[in-house]
């Protein structure tokens, strides 16, 4: 008889194995590949920069917009100054003493958030494209006149460029770093059946107009980036995901950090899915509607099902019991330590479930083959130390991170406890 | 106004077909290895089951000097390595798998043959060992101590050479060991037997070893 927590085990394992083959079919009928599209067309385009405490990078992100190989004439940047306490507004002011020759314009408001900010450039907007590049973010040179020809195709509202993490020098970094890549991987294949759910911060590229038409930036959503993603893909709008152009940004450094920004991210797809329930299913929005949706949210519930029930059962009563019995034998360990067969090999092999090792097996090649075409597709190289120590680490600490936030989002969401941006 | 969307049913189909060839593989490679398993098991029975056997009749021969040739200490670890083999196929097919249970209720049986050329060995030899019967239950809700019971008892055992514990399922049906039941009047879980003294009841490490190291200890029995 197999019990219930193997059932629900094998049903994510299930779950998972079939996404993860989908989107190798996905990447077999060419959903990689990727156009070098040129124009000489050089629309005006606004790059909204909001910034909020940013004293120690803004500099550089303005300077990355201004190095941008775009001619000048054709491109605004407005930075909104989202109620700083910080030197941040002293440094731009700065900035733009000393460019007197670029369009640079200042907006100091109160602070209210990124959405706000976002919709304050969006209403000054004179670009066909708008743009917006977070604080802590730098572009390449060559990634919005590599961007623009894409909005070509038909119905294209958004086009994102492929983001990186900035120098990641701890190992917490370069976990996310492998993360980011994967990710990236993952959203150039949907981007082939239009399925992208957000168009993160930095850099994603707008239709200035069709932004306007679908009412803009949701102000009081945890997670507008992706509740805009959403929105167009209501209105049957494509999000065109890039793997050419580059853009690179920070990682939270510290544990805390990133446990922070995943609860922000988790917590706002679950309220935009939510909000978005209707698209749950419905063959009207495609591949979007059937697929994409419902494993956003599955994959949320999966992770925390099996993270309470992994621990509970295999954790929390094993400690239980070996405490109970401790107990009983008066924590007398050697004793029972003595005759510990912990080299017999071949009762350790009689031991194993073979079934779950071989479908664990399975599993594991499927994620290295992801790790190592999501390497290929972003132009990164398998070194030593990623392959030995990065990757195994993402491996084996991702996933307990991602468990951990997915969890903290369910119970916070029970309590009613959403927090701002 | 946009283009409607459209659905490649084939890439779902496809995924799925794929999916579950991955997972019969896996199921299948699973349960050939089991069938291997319980293949080397029902073997390692007969093995037993000779051994016991080969005693049975060493005894019979050397009737009148069974004390020099009769030696159960190697067959105490291989009922060890049995009982430890038959706890993994259970996890792994379930406690009420047919042949699970088939496998138990003939462990159980070679236990007794064991413990009943034992206990001649106490009675006739002069051996110094304490022989403890253990009946448990797997049934959910009732049996809350046989876990700690059963850790008591594997306790006892490394402590003690020459404490030798024997574990039955209490729901096992079979002749002789309906007949060992009733001679000790075992109907709870857990029970305990202990030098032919029955404990129907849990009973604690100290408890245990009041019994057992009530007596001079000779480590003639090694387990």
């Amino acid at each position: 008889m197999v019990g219930f927590v193997t059932l629900i085990i094998w049903g994510a394992y299930l779950f998972s194995l079939y996404f993860m083959i989908f989107w190798l079919i996905i990447l077999l009928e060419g959903g990689l590949k990727e156009e070098n599209k040129h124009s000489s067309l050089r629309p005006m385009v606004t790059i909204l920069i909001p910034a909020y405490n940013e004293e120690t990078t803004i500099k550089g992100t303005v300077q990355s917009v201004i190095d941008l190989d775009y001619p000048k004439e054709n491109r605004e940047i407005i930075i909104v100054n989202d109620g700083s306490t910080d030197n941040t507004q002293h440094m731009i002011n700065a900035f733009i003493s000393n460019h007197p020759n670029e369009n640079i314009q200042l907006i100091n408001q109160k602070n209210q958030g990124k959405g706000v900010a976002l919709n304050t450039g969006l209403r000054m907007a004179k670009g066909e494209y708008f743009t917006c590049l977070d604080a802590d973010s730098t572009v390449a040179s060559d990634c919005l006149i590599r961007m623009l020809p894409h909005f070509e195709e038909k119905d294209v509202a958004a086009v994102l460029p492929l983001m990186k993490v900035r120098n990641p020098k701890t190992l917490l970094e370069r976990v996310q770093w492998v993360e980011y890549l994967i990710n990236l991987f993952y959203k150039k294949l949907m981007s082939y059946i239009n399925c992208v759910h957000v168009a993160p911060g930095p850099f994603s590229v707008y239709k200035t107009q069709i932004l306007r038409s679908v009412g803009g930036f949701d102000e009081k959503n945890l997670t507008e980036d992706l509740e805009i993603s959403m929105r167009l893909q209501k209105y049957h709008y494509k999000i065109k995901q890039l793997i050419g152009p580059e853009v690179y940004t920070k990682a939270p450094k510290t544990l805390k950090a990133v446990y922070k920004q995943r609860n922000r991210w988790y917590k706002g797809t679950t309220i935009n899915i939510w909000k978005y329930k209707n698209l749950i299913f419905n063959k009207k929005y495609g591949d979007f509607g059937i697929l994409q949706m419902p494993w956003v949210i599955l994959a949320g519930v999966l992770t925390v099902i099996l993270f309470l029930l992994t621990n509970y059962h295999f954790i929390i009563i094993p400690i239980k019991d070996l405490f109970i019995n401790l107990k009983a034998i008066h924590f007398d360990f050697f004793v029972m330590f003595k005759n510990w067969e912990i080299f017999a090999l071949d009762k350790w092999l009689f031991g194993m479930n073979y079934m779950n090792v071989s479908l664990a097996f399975f599993g594991l090649i499927l994620a290295i083959v992801t790790i190592y075409l999501s390497y290929k597709a972003t132009r990164e190289k398998f070194t030593k130390e990623r392959m030995f120590i990065t990757i195994p680490a993402y491996l084996l600490i991702y996933g307990i991170i991602i468990a951990i936030a997915w969890t903290s989002v369910v119970i916070d969401l029970i309590r009613g406890n959403v927090q701002k941006w | 106004m946009v283009d409607p969307r459209t659905i490649k049913k084939r890439r779902y189909i496809l995924a799925g077909l794929f999916t579950l060839i991955i997972f019969t593989i896996g199921f299948a490679i699973g349960s050939e290895f089991s069938d291997f398993k319980l293949q080397e098991l029902e073997q390692k029975q007969q093995d037993l089951k000779t051994h016991l056997s080969t005693m049975d009749l060493q005894y019979t021969i050397v009737s009148d000097n069974i004390c020099e040739y009769v030696n159960t200490n190697e067959i105490n670890q291989e009922l060890y390595d049995l009982s430890s083999r038959l706890q993994v196929m259970e996890d792994e097919l379930g406690k009420d798998n047919p042949k699970v249970l088939e496998l138990v209720e003939y462990y159980e049986v070679l236990e007794l043959r064991h413990w009943n050329l034992l206990r001649k060995q106490v009675q006739e030899c002069g051996i110094e060992a304490d022989l403890a019967l253990y009946f448990f239950s797997n049934e959910k809700g009732e049996c809350d101590k046989c876990n700690e019971q059963g850790y008591i008892l594997t306790y006892l055992k490394n402590k003690y050479p020459n404490f030798v514990g024997y574990a039955f399922n209490i729901h096992i049906d079979n002749p002789v060991l309906n007949m060992v039941k009733n001679r000790y009047n075992i109907t709870s879980t857990p029970s305990l037997v202990i030098n032919e003294e029955t404990y129907p009841k849990f009973m604690s490490t100290d408890e245990i070893e009041a019994i057992i190291t009530d007596r001079e200890v000779v480590s003639t029995v090694e387990t």
